[in-house]
């Protein structure tokens, strides 16, 4: 056989060998990131279960407050990134109203149940930090290998292009710290 | 509990006795050079033999005296109730149930002391690693894996999987990847968004929610912190609800010699260090908060 044809048959089997890497690799990606997005909502349904069970304790110090809270933190099925984040968002607020009460009313705030809650509600935000910080990650490794060269290439060939990033408030994140 | 004095009086009885041996062999030797040379060689070595493997009992006495005088009476002054035995340590089957490190063909354990600070349970021990090997011309060699000390606290928070960081120059840590491990064991490695941290670190995770749920910015910050104030390299691992702490140190801290005078104070320093070191674990890591 022609040295020459052994030659190209060679590059193109290693091209085609590359190409086929390169796409698992960015489909492995896109996995891990839509993983990664329900990892998040696992985080906000589980905050929004715990603030709903504070909202029902301290109901009886809030009013009609209550259902003005529980509606604005309300999960909607097939949310964007951008109405997580303003979920996340408005359930950061609940929760600072709801903290706020138990200082006012030292009744409900000495309770066993309130205080558990608030341990809970930390728990659940300790976890959507994670969830988001591993979805962001993700995103960042995803994004490097769509605008990398040559994987820019494949990645254009698929329709594989730059996404957004989960936004985290700067000062929130200087302030996480693992509370056991 | 003895006084410096009356541990200084064991010392050099143990000393004594130690040169005695020494004397013993030394004369058997001159007696055999006058008959061979040959025999002198063989009469040395036999002596070298005998004394190596006959037990000192003053040596054994002075050693366990300052370990009863150091260790327990330190540890118990600081932690209350504590379990010591200077004889034993974590066994082979534990340290390499962990994953974390790859285990030679040697292995021994000693110093170990259990207890409770503030409300969290912790033990400790000396740990020593290596691989010995000999090639077809008798020459051997070892290398040593780990030497230094090995520290299990209870962990408030059981992870879904194991999780394991350690810093890049700690040399035969088990990184449990790849082909070979059992799919349920395998760990992969972790980026973090901390390129510092990256370039310092190893991190290993069954599951990536779990590492960063561990690793926050505030965490990686005080696992630096922590690990520049550490004498030796570190590794971390949290299995189950246990953290165990890994410093490689190339140490067995906690042992006295017979041939340096006052060296209980040494040992109390030692000493000292190590509990210090338990208490800034549990403290740094956020161990006793209550839940």
């Amino acid at each position: 056989m022609n040295p020459v044809v052994v030659i190209i048959c060679v590059v193109l089997l290693f091209l085609v060998g590359w190409i086929i890497v390169t796409i698992n690799s960015i489909r492995r990606m896109q996995v891990k990131i839509s993983e990664a997005e329900a990892d998040i909502d696992v985080a906000l349904n589980k905050r929004f279960d715990v603030l709903t069970k504070m909202l029902d304790v301290a109901k009886s110090y809030l009013g009609e407050e209550r259902d003005i809270i529980l509606k604005s933190i309300q999960m909607r099925a097939a949310m964007s990134l951008e109405q997580k984040g303003a979920t996340g968002a408005a359930m950061e607020n609940a929760q600072k109203q709801l903290l706020a009460v138990g200082e006012s009313y030292p009744q409900l705030g000495s309770t066993n149940q309130f205080k558990q809650l608030q341990i809970a509600i930390m728990d659940t935000e300790e976890h959507l930090q994670a969830a988001r910080r591993v979805y962001n990650s993700n995103i960042s490794r995803y994004n490097q290998m769509c605008v990398s060269f040559p994987n820019s290439l494949v990645a254009a060939i698929i329709g594989a292009s730059r996404r957004e990033f989960f936004k985290i408030d700067d000062s929130k994140r200087q302030d996480v710290d693992m509370r056991f | 509990m003895y006084s410096d004095a009356a541990l200084e009086q064991l010392r050099k009885e143990a000393l004594s006795r130690f040169w005695i041996r020494i004397g013993v062999v030394l004369l058997i030797a001159i007696c055999l050079v006058v008959i061979s040379p040959f025999l002198m060689i063989f009469g040395a070595l036999t002596g070298i033999v005998i004394t190596a493997l006959i037990p000192n009992p003053s040596k054994k006495k002075y050693y366990d005296a300052v370990k009863d005088s150091a260790i327990r009476g330190q540890f118990e002054k600081a932690f209350g109730e504590v379990m010591v035995d200077y004889n034993k340590g974590f066994s082979e089957n534990f340290i390499s149930h962990t994953g974390l490190l790859q285990m030679g063909n040697e292995y021994s354990s000693d110093d170990y002391v259990s207890g409770v600070c503030n409300g969290v349970p912790f033990s400790r021990s000396d740990v020593y690693i290596a691989s010995s090997s000999s090639d077809s011309e008798g020459n051997s060699s070892t290398t040593v894996f780990f030497e230094g000390r090995w520290m299990v606290f209870d962990f408030p928070k059981e992870l879904s999987g194991d999780l394991q960081v350690f810093e890049k120059n700690f040399h035969y840590a088990k990184k449990r990847k790849g082909i070979f491990t059992k799919k349920a064991e395998r760990r992969h490695e972790i980026f973090l968004e901390d390129e510092s941290f990256n370039k310092r670190y190893v991190v290993m995770a069954q599951d990536d929610h779990d590492a960063f749920y561990f690793l926050t910015p505030h965490m990686m910050e005080k696992i630096d912190r922590y690990c520049s104030q550490s004498d030796g390299r570190f590794m971390l691992g949290i299995l189950g609800n246990r953290l165990h702490v890994a410093i490689n140190n190339s140490k067995n801290p906690m042992e006295p010699s017979l041939f340096r005078k006052n060296d209980v104070e040494e040992v109390r320093a030692e000493v000292s260090n190590e509990i210090e070191l338990i208490r800034r674990t549990i403290e740094e890591f956020k161990l006793d908060a209550d839940l």
